[in-house]
């Protein structure tokens, strides 16, 4: 929380005036004293250096949060830095013990980091579960030899004593119905900024994003409030009025059999959240059942 | 993760370092370290209340502040507040009179230092959210602290035992069926759904003026950033 020059400066100020030194003999208040520029000056660099430390601040703090050990962050960070070479070469591929004992590759290089997309959650007892998926649009699956060198790595790097079960799946698909109230002058555009701004909020769920001012969602989970927020973001929307929203797992056919968390018609539980299948989703892509299908879009009054 | 140096300076030598006529020294020393004060006092913002984070007072509305005054804020906030303009019952979120020191009450070397143990959890649980006894151990209920009970983990498979006996005894349902119970032990079920049991002080509940549906949400948020994936927990009810 860097301070200001001017709020430096008035410290250094104070600090002059009460010192039982300098009090009696720095009471000069014009403007262009020497002593007062030179605590500007002074005031000025401290502010620099304020604002260094609120950037290394905001660094810091992202790694201590992903620091505990086996925690949700921690997961989603470890899966991240995991690295898959198809060529098979065993420095990039293989878990060693570093010379420092800590567990990790001989041979650091990003580009092998698959992994775009992680969520896990708790199933039971010591059963913890890990989604994953990789680059694709909004993500596609991790299977054969990277899938199971990926179960290896978190069967190794895990704490000991939990099951630790990763899987994959195509991203989960997200019905909408309700109305969207526009501004004027928005009509032929409004559309296109709502499916970008939902398409923008999905992709905050479970993303590698080190460094980020906002906490990461890294239990997959999907929001009502934020479903809602993301709309009224978008350029041009003056309201909004949701009537249902529901998500199904890619491997089912209607959305009649997916999970609705809400409901205008009911009155009470409404779920408001729910955990994502794949830790991850898109819109839905039964023809006639798209946002903008069922989503109606009104001038507002 | 190294830290950066320049939160050790060592401002008294730094001055002293300064050659001028001794007559002078005196005068000059306490004009460069009036220039660094600034510096000295980010040090300590570092140090104490962004990596260790200490604990001030609540704000509170009876008390006269004066400038340099630290408070920590009230109910859930989690941040630390100088104050900047002598003042009384101006409450924290007033920019005018009071200064973010740091934004979480729990320091980046105790995120740094934590480590699955479970005094730990029940520390940064006590920090986060315990205004009304002691955040520091022992953690228990003499205490009136929040605390955390490991529960034993039982075989998932009881024998049927006629009566009442000590194994465990049979809850009639359907002609057809039988549901094999466990027998309440000390504080909590045997056959519990969770690897661990929060307890959380009535006392605590009602100083913070949240129902327990409320106030367990916000612990659940807190403790999500902390548990090992793979571990259960569940809540027992004020006690």
């Amino acid at each position: 929380m860097a301070r200001s020059t001017a709020t430096i400066k008035a410290g250094i100020m104070s600090t002059i005036a009460a010192d039982p030194l300098l009090g009696s003999l720095l009471t000069s208040t014009s403007l262009t004293s020497l002593f007062g520029l030179m605590a500007y000056v002074m005031a000025a660099c401290q502010n620099l250096l304020e604002q260094s430390w609120d950037d290394y601040l905001a660094q810091i703090t992202t790694y201590s949060q992903n620091t505990p050990a086996a925690s949700l962050n921690w997961v989603a960070s470890q899966a991240f830095l995991f690295q898959y070479d198809p060529s098979g070469n065993s420095a990039t591929n293989d878990l060693v013990i570093l010379n420092n004992g800590a567990l990790g590759y001989a041979t650091v290089d990003p580009q092998f980091n698959i992994v775009t997309r992680c969520a896990a959650i708790t199933i039971g007892n010591n059963n913890a579960q890990i989604k994953v998926a990789q680059a694709g649009s909004p993500g596609s699956i991790i299977s054969g030899a990277a899938y199971t060198q990926l179960q290896s790595y978190f069967d190794a790097k895990g704490t000991a004593g939990i099951n630790y079960e990763v899987v994959s799946y195509d991203a989960d698909l997200l019905y909408l119905e309700g109305t969207v109230y526009y501004k004027t002058g928005f009509a032929t555009v409004v559309q296109q900024n709502v499916v970008d701004a939902l398409n923008l909020y999905l992709d905050t769920i479970a993303i590698y994003s080190i460094g980020s001012s906002e906490p990461i969602d890294y239990q997959g989970i999907i929001k009502v409030s934020e479903i809602v927020d993301a709309i009224k973001n978008a350029d041009g929307v003056y309201d909004v009025l949701l009537s249902r929203i529901s998500y199904r797992p890619a491997t089912s056919t209607n959305v009649s059999d997916g999970t609705v968390i809400y409901d205008l018609t009911v009155a009470n539980g409404n779920y408001l959240s729910g955990i994502l299948l794949a830790g991850y989703a898109k819109q839905e892509s039964i023809s006639g059942k798209g946002w903008l299908d069922k989503l109606n879009f009104s001038a507002a009054l | 993760m190294s830290l950066p140096e320049f939160i050790n300076i060592d401002i008294d030598k730094r001055a002293a370092d300064i050659n001028v006529p001794i007559l002078r020294q005196p005068k000059f020393m306490a004009l460069l370290k009036a220039f660094l004060s600034s510096t000295l006092r980010l040090q300590d913002n570092i140090t104490s209340d962004q990596l260790a984070n200490t604990i001030y007072s609540a704000w509170n509305s009876a008390t006269a502040y004066a400038i340099g005054d630290r408070v920590n804020g009230i109910n859930l906030d989690t941040k630390t507040y100088e104050c900047i303009q002598p003042c009384t019952n101006i409450p924290t979120t007033n920019k005018n009179y009071w200064y973010v020191v740091s934004t979480d009450n729990i320091g980046i070397s105790e995120k740094l230092s934590y480590n699955c143990q479970k005094m730990q959890l029940e520390y940064i649980l006590n920090k986060r959210f315990n205004n009304v006894s002691s955040i520091y151990p022992p953690y228990n209920q003499p205490a009136g602290n929040i605390f955390i009970v490991t529960n034993k983990s039982y075989p998932r498979i009881l024998w049927s035992a006629r009566g009442t006996n000590a194994g465990g005894f049979t809850t009639p349902s359907l002609a057809s069926k039988h549901w094999f119970c466990p027998e309440k032990v000390g504080l909590h079920n045997a056959l519990s759904t969770s690897n661990y049991t929060i307890w959380v002080p009535n006392t605590v509940v009602t100083n913070l003026g949240y129902g327990f549906t409320d106030l367990k949400s916000l612990i659940t948020q807190e403790v999500n950033k902390y548990n090992a994936v793979g571990l259960n927990y569940d809540f027992q009810p004020p006690y």
